[in-house]
């Protein structure tokens, strides 16, 4: 989760996004690929994510911005797996809770799932649902917060 | 004592074909049994569209706020891409063997492929397709490949594809069976995992075919006992061992008529079945002084026993 609590550089980013728009949540998606330069370390290389193909890792950044003149407390983001992508993690700091029920939403390692014969096994990341974030700081009127996550086109 | 020594002979420039690949196609079949045909995972379609929408809630203070994101749309692409496996071996003839292969559409859009047998052996071979799926080759089950008109394959989806291949005589080895992605309008905009896929399957390496003719005998004098005097009966058994792998083409029993003997007329035996002193008629005949029993094409490893009698002349 990187949290970007600064007013700082509200001006630069108000020429670029238009305000109200998306009533303050966007959505951005990358296709992410790893070329291995002429020195021999893969880099990962980032792609607006307009085609995809089977097998591709695709990139989602959610970017909240309030712009109300309070604080937001208590945000919390929300986002379903969308049909056809598996959930591949995500890439901040502190993990979503993830949730393969659609109602009960904790760290992956402590869900389950039930399983055809009744007995219940693990949960993959594979049975996930829904991903939600809760920030446990406020966003400052003209700030910032961007989460991603992962996932696999099958 | 009265002896002989019989003669086996086959066509040895003429065999064969060796199962070379039995084993593997063993295991292919083994594996087969404990995954369905069809088990190749499914792929989002080419054409589907992947909409993303996340929602965020918070309070300002006072009152509760809901919203949505803008809606991300990622449309999926084609991918092509598929596969050819070696499954197994099966004999059709003494000089023909079929091999099996699964064709595999792992992309995510239908599509025809075309087929080829590569290698020496190609203008020898022919390529049908099996939608039955079954173990063995059944001429009502398969049709004809058709250049003109290849397999179209649903995402996931597999057929069974034989090569047939002739012998000539001489060794083939190594089939190749090569699949490819019928071009369409649009590949361009394709991702391809592949733009060929090959298996290779074996049939007729030179043959390792041996045979030996193992001869015994039992003497019988008029009075029952195992003596060897004039009127006693000698039977004479001839074994012939085919060893190894492969088929030992034409081969024959032949023995001649010991001086000294006389043949019984109506002896002459092929595995206990009774065959006629005559040609033309069955597989053995007394012709020129001697036995001599036809075996045909004999699919190693087989054991043929040849019985006749003789009695010892006065």
């Amino acid at each position: 989760m990187k949290t970007l609590l600064s007013g700082l550089f509200l001006g630069a980013a108000c020429a670029v996004l238009p305000l109200a728009a998306h009533a303050g949540l966007k959505t951005e998606v990358f296709v992410e690929t790893s070329v291995v330069g002429a020195d021999g370390v893969a880099r990962t290389t980032r792609a607006p994510a307009a085609r995809a193909v089977p097998g591709d890792q695709i990139l989602y950044v959610l970017t909240f911005r309030n712009e109300a003149a309070k604080p937001a407390e208590g945000v919390t983001i929300t986002n379903p797996v969308p049909q056809g992508l598996t959930f591949a993690g995500s890439g901040d700091e502190a993990a979503p809770l993830v949730s393969v029920d659609g109602r009960t939403f904790g760290p992956l390692d402590r869900l389950t799932v039930r399983k055809a014969d009744g007995s219940s096994a693990p949960a993959a990341a594979g049975d996930v649902t829904q991903i939600r974030w809760t920030l446990p700081q406020a966003v400052p009127a003209g700030g910032e917060a961007s989460f991603t996550f992962r996932a696999t086109l099958k | 004592m009265v002896s002989g020594r019989g003669d086996i002979g086959f066509e040895g420039g003429k065999t064969l074909f060796v199962h070379g690949a039995l084993a593997a196609g063993l295991l292919a079949a083994l594996t087969l049994a404990q995954t369905p045909a069809a088990a190749y995972a499914a792929e989002t379609p080419a054409g589907a569209t992947i909409a993303n929408t996340a929602h965020v809630s918070y309070r300002d203070g006072t009152a509760t706020v809901s919203s949505a994101s803008n809606p991300v749309t990622t449309s999926v692409a084609e991918l092509i891409d598929f596969s050819v496996r070696y499954l197994r071996v099966v004999r059709l003839s003494a000089r023909s063997e079929a091999l099996a292969f699964r064709l595999a559409n792992l992309g995510n859009s239908r599509r025809a492929f075309a087929l080829s047998v590569e290698g020496a052996a190609a203008s020898r071979c022919k390529i049908y397709l099996d939608p039955t799926g079954r173990e063995t080759f059944e001429p009502a089950n398969v049709t004809l490949y058709d250049p003109a008109r290849p397999p179209e394959l649903d995402p996931g989806a597999s057929i069974q594809v034989w090569t047939v291949c002739e012998g000539d005589g001489s060794a083939v080895g190594q089939v190749d069976l090569k699949a490819w992605p019928v071009s369409k309008p649009g590949d361009g905009q394709a991702a391809w995992a592949r733009q060929t896929s090959v298996a290779s399957g074996e049939v007729s390496q030179p043959s390792a075919v041996a045979a030996s003719l193992a001869k015994s005998q039992s003497v019988t004098d008029r009075k029952g006992r195992a003596r060897a005097v004039a009127g006693s009966t000698i039977t004479y058994t001839l074994a012939a061992s085919i060893q190894g792998r492969g088929v030992a083409q034409a081969v024959t029993v032949s023995d001649p008529i010991p001086a000294g003997a006389t043949y019984v007329a109506g002896s002459l035996r092929l595995d206990g079945q009774a065959l006629t002193d005559q040609s033309g008629d069955d597989a053995g005949e007394l012709a020129g002084g001697a036995v001599s029993v036809r075996l045909g094409d004999v699919v190693a490893p087989a054991q043929r026993v040849v019985t006749f009698q003789v009695v010892i002349n006065p």
